[in-house]
């Protein structure tokens, strides 16, 4: 055979099989491209609606407490708002809008420092005097819609029962707890909060040890604004600045947003700062309660759901037991001190039942969400 | 005769197999890098648009320039949504200070240009809100190496099939200065 033959048969050959490879890589590499395109406008699209989370919680000031409560509510919906219109524009060129992509997002969970709020579709449900009689057939929701919205506010809190102790303790995402329920067979009824810090003493003469350091007042806090130092005094986590050319002088108090400073009239007087004392001081008076209503014998095997049955564990997706309620052992949840670690150690056994808390309130809500989105949706998600 | 046949089919074979699909490989990826740096370019465009609150005409100069280096025409569109802080167009419960909940009204690509760049008129700054909405998009408009080549083989119906392209977008988080 000649060797034009054997080459035309080797091209004839080999061309469709590299073709197809070529074909079947191609895919793969689009496939892989997609995906890292996605993930990053997904990332860019959350950091948006964070950022507009965070614009909104400062420009809404700190000085109107009437409405912090719907505030908070507002800020997390015009978030989620600005999530959908921001992934809608970053999927726009590929025919997708917010409205069809609200389709495929089955929940967005904002965790906040004591709880989350999940933004996901449920069914409006309501009762039949008001389907029937309150509502016009061009309302706005209907009975049997769906509708996408923010749930209530979940807490990250589980019920402990004992014997003689049945409270509920809420988490956040740091040391302080709050504990409410009734304690002494229930004849004591319990309200009470505050952060778990180790090694504290209070000393006679107005001042505190903790670890060793003794703290008490300090006088006058003052810092640097551009070249001029200014005294200052920190409320609610905004530092006030006295500016002592101002007149009048009772309202020589600013604070600094956007660069611009903000006056305010009312009462804030110079003194010594002495915050840091009565937090140490505040922490131990609580570790003392905590003792009194014997809560510090309290272990993961007490925790119950909301019916008082036992929790039993948290497992992974690969069935991997992440945390065990049951058989953890008998250590105790408020041990301040446990074989050297402090309960202000990430290690803490305090520290591992908080966060599997948190795991377990967040996996549950949402899985609730999901299956409501699933029976909506006619997805499996 | 069979033997010219077959020899002239080899060297067809040989000729596609030496110069053509090297060359379709190659304007592939040079495909490949001009989508890439035109994705990286219209990212840093928009970022530094939505970092500062300004556009100016030499901003966007240089991002035409830049993607202009690739080789290839590109159509440029950009969307900006003004957050609009006028009462009479709220709505009942909206509050004008929360971003997401409120009314935007729309500069397409043209009144941005008009705008930083007014004819017969000195270059103008355009300042940006925070809570602005502010997006880029960019297509190629000519036909490049790779479409030719494949288009021996197969034809995407439409004349306007674009191969690279880009958008980005995102909230203005900063207050821009006119200077």
């Amino acid at each position: 055979m000649k060797t034009q033959y054997l080459a035309v048969i080797f091209v004839i050959i080999m061309l469709p099989i590299s073709l197809v490879f070529s074909a079947y890589i191609s895919a793969q590499i689009n496939t892989i491209n997609l995906q890292i395109s996605y993930d990053t406008k997904l990332d860019n699209v959350t950091y948006d609606a964070i950022k507009v989370f965070q614009m909104n919680t400062v420009n809404s000031g700190t000085s109107d407490l009437s409405d912090i409560v719907n505030s908070k509510i507002r800020d997390i919906e015009a978030a989620a708002n600005s999530f959908f219109t921001s992934i809608g524009s970053s999927f726009n060129m590929v025919g997708y809008n917010s409205e069809i992509l609200k389709e495929y997002v089955p929940a967005l969970v904002f965790t906040m420092y004591d709880g989350f709020y999940i933004y996901s579709p449920f069914e409006n449900t309501l009762d039949d005097e008001t389907a029937q009689n309150l509502l016009a057939n061009n309302a706005e929701y209907q009975a049997g819609e769906q509708v996408t919205g923010l749930k209530p506010y979940i807490y990250y809190s589980c019920r402990y029962k004992t014997a003689t102790i049945d409270v509920v303790i809420t988490y956040s995402l740091d040391n302080y707890i709050t504990v409410q329920g009734t304690v002494n067979g229930g004849s004591t009824t319990i309200n009470d909060a505050g952060y778990l810090i180790n090694d504290v003493t209070v000393n006679a003469d107005s001042t505190v040890t903790y670890r060793g350091i003794t703290i008490g007042s300090e006088g006058q806090l003052s810092e640097y604004l551009g070249d001029q130092l200014y005294q200052y005094i920190k409320i609610n986590g905004v530092k006030y600045y006295f500016d002592s050319s101002y007149s009048p002088q009772e309202d020589a108090w600013f604070r600094i947003l956007n660069g611009q400073r903000i006056y305010r009239q009312g009462n804030i007087r110079l003194g010594s700062n002495d915050q840091a004392y009565r937090y140490y001081k505040e922490a131990a008076e609580f570790r003392q309660r905590l003792q009194s209503y014997g809560l510090l014998n309290l272990t993961p095997a007490n925790a119950v759901d909301m019916n008082g049955n036992q929790l039993q564990g948290i497992t992974d997706a690969e069935g991997n037991v992440v945390y065990d309620f049951v058989n953890s052992g008998t250590y105790h949840i408020f041990e301040y001190e446990d074989g050297g670690v402090s309960i202000e150690e990430p290690t803490s056994n305090f520290n591992s039942h908080r966060m599997a808390v948190i795991r377990y309130v967040i996996e549950n809500n949402l899985s609730v969400a999901l299956s409501n989105y699933n029976t909506a949706s006619g997805r499996n998600f | 005769m069979g033997d010219t046949i077959i020899t002239i089919v080899a060297i067809v074979l040989a000729a596609i197999l030496m110069f053509v699909f090297p060359l379709m490989s190659m304007s592939d990826r040079t495909d490949d890098i001009a989508q890439l740096t035109v994705t990286t370019q219209t990212t840093e465009f928009v970022d530094n648009v939505r970092t500062t609150g300004r556009l100016t005409m030499d901003d966007y100069s240089a991002f035409e320039q830049s993607i202009a280096a690739t080789g290839n025409t590109y159509d440029i569109e950009m969307e900006l949504q003004v957050l609009d802080e006028n009462p009479g167009k709220k709505t009942t419960q909206a509050d004008y200070t929360k971003i997401g909940e409120n009314v935007y009204y729309s500069m397409y690509t043209s009144q941005i240009l008009d705008t930083i760049a007014p004819s017969g008129g000195a270059k103008k700054v355009l300042t940006l809100k925070e809570g602005d909405w502010f997006s880029a998009t960019v297509k190629n408009t000519n036909t490049t190496l790779a479409q030719t080549l494949s288009n021996f083989f197969y034809t995407v119906t439409g004349n306007d099939t674009y191969v690279i392209a880009a958008e980005h977008g995102g909230y203005v988080t900063a207050n821009g200065t006119g200077e």
